[in-house]
């Protein structure tokens, strides 16, 4: 298959088997030692590519005001990276990760105690977005002020762990949560459930990866929400 | 008679066989069956610290650093031992616990007169998991040697140097060096700069500039790199790039990769738009030619 430059190749004619992507100027060349595996693509958590240093995605968007004790939900885009995996016997192995958009990473909080995000801006919409396909993906966010003042909210940062990405032909979706408490601590997380269009469930790359990791509910954020 | 009989009454009942006869009665019996309980009691305690040092490893590994918590696993199975030694030493040779602590502190003195180095070692060693100034993985340097801790020891501390030298710095030196350490942020901030030509449009080359460092995926978004013109050289207009990078990232690959990968990238792009860099110059005025032009340059 191919797109915007991009071709994969997976080729059963010689011995062993080989999967080929080409493009972005790279190239990656894998030989599969059995042809009984099956190729699997979806998308996986944006914060892999160019490197893996942190867990956290952080989207900045346009400010929204939240009124106390109200509930607004907006989409988001959010970056797409594209996993390729191999199953054999029910067990995952991921091949190569790839993405169209363009990283970035970023500080959230105070360099002696802030964490590394990876970064992606983001226009705010009030009904489903017209995402660029295999580039954007599309997060339904539910906002909610728990707070008994007015909150203007640009930010919002997601842990990578809890991520249930949903995906169709050409788009991926999630649903996320943001409950904030004050104009500097709020908390995020996300809800098992399909959304936009997409209904098939993502693989978690955490679990292909076997990365040993301890799934919290929410993710908590402490500096601040604009 | 009656230094005779103090002496019998000393003695109690002994026969002659049974008065002291040397070192054997004065550590008193070890029967067998004591030093099986013995044995048994070290290898309680020994199949105790792997049972706790695994409820550690579950309960902490998420929230210590590695080192840190191989140093308190270690730490508590030694302790668990040496409780058993403690309790169990003075009952095998039938000691009373004044006369064993005697002869610990006999020993201890010892120990401690011939080897202050290394007890000096070790308690540093002890202060440093408390401070923990560095752990496994930070990227360092101590007393010149820069490189990354491999491993935080009660005596000692090795690190491997950018070239791959392991380097061994014993914990007192360690204690008492100033110690920097460039991971103990999450971010660091490394400075550039570049000069470009007096001719050339010094605000074009900042926009050149910024548009790279803002392009790059490891230059951090928030804070956003600052680049502005920071001198009016003797030879050139001096141009300062600002630019956060993540310390993970930044210390793995070391500087030279920042320095290769944007440093060219600038320079590229720079010339392709038509600014250069110049030579270090001197304008040189000579004193017969100011005289017949009336210009002395100022």
């Amino acid at each position: 298959m191919s797109r915007n430059g991009t071709s994969l190749t997976v080729s059963h004619s010689a011995r062993p088997s080989e999967y080929l992507r080409t493009g972005q100027g790279t190239t990656v060349r894998k030989l599969l030692a059995s042809l009984e595996d099956r190729i699997l693509i979806n998308p996986v958590e944006p914060v892999n590519l160019p490197q893996r240093i942190t867990p956290l995605l952080e989207i900045g968007f346009p400010p929204v005001i939240l009124n106390p004790g109200t509930r607004k939900m907006v989409y988001l885009t959010f970056p797409v990276e594209i996993g390729v995996f191999l199953e054999h016997r029910g067990t995952f192995t991921n091949l190569d990760i790839f993405s169209f958009a363009a990283p970035k990473f970023s500080l959230y909080g105070t360099p002696g105690a802030g964490l590394i995000t990876r970064w992606h801006t983001s226009d705010l919409f009030e009904d489903v977005p017209p995402a660029e396909p295999l580039t954007e993906g599309i997060m339904e966010l539910t906002l909610s002020n728990e707070s008994s003042g007015v909150i203007e909210v640009s930010r919002g940062v997601f842990e990578s762990y809890g991520m249930c990405l949903y995906y169709s032909r050409e788009n991926a979706a999630m649903k996320a949560t943001m409950s904030v408490f004050s104009p500097r601590i709020a908390e995020t997380g996300f809800t098992t459930a399909p959304s936009c269009g997409c209904t098939e469930r993502a693989i978690d790359l955490f679990l292909a990866l076997k990365i040993p990791v301890v799934q919290q509910k929410s993710f908590l954020m402490e500096f601040g929400v604009a | 008679m009656a230094e005779f009989s103090f002496l019998q009454d000393a003695l109690g009942n002994q026969t002659p066989g049974q008065m002291l006869t040397g070192e054997e009665d004065i550590l008193g019996t070890i029967s067998p069956r004591e030093v099986v309980l013995f044995a048994i009691a070290l290898a309680i305690a020994y199949v105790a610290g792997l049972i706790i040092a695994q409820y550690l490893r579950r309960r902490f590994s998420f929230s210590m650093k590695p080192d840190h918590l191989r140093f308190i696993i270690r730490a508590e199975r030694v302790a668990l031992i040496l409780i058993v030694c403690i309790a169990a030493v003075p009952n095998l040779f039938n000691l009373s616990l004044s006369i064993f602590a005697l002869i610990l502190i006999a020993a201890l003195i010892v120990i401690a007169l011939s080897s202050q180095k290394v007890i000096a070692s070790i308690v540093a060693g002890l202060a440093l998991q408390y401070e923990r100034p560095i752990g496994g993985g930070d990227f360092v340097t101590i007393s010149g040697n820069r490189g990354t801790v491999e491993e935080m020891r009660l005596l000692s501390t090795t690190i491997r140097t950018t070239d791959g030298v392991r380097v061994r710095i014993p914990n007192d030196e360690l204690y008492a060096a100033p110690v920097t350490n460039y991971h103990a942020n999450v971010a660091r901030r490394y400075a550039f700069e570049f000069g470009i030509r007096y001719q050339d449009d010094p605000e074009k080359a900042v926009t050149i500039i910024r548009e790279i460092f803002e392009a790059y995926p490891f230059v951090l978004r928030y804070p956003p790199p600052s680049v502005f013109v920071s001198e009016i050289g003797e030879s050139s207009i001096k141009i300062k790039a600002l630019a956060w990078f993540p310390s993970v990232w930044a210390n793995t690959t070391d500087d030279v990769f920042i320095n290769t990968s944007v440093l060219a990238t600038v320079k590229a792009r720079l010339e392709g738009e038509g600014i250069g860099f110049p030579f270090p110059q001197r304008t040189v005025w000579f004193a017969k030619e100011t005289k017949d032009s009336g210009d002395t340059g100022n």
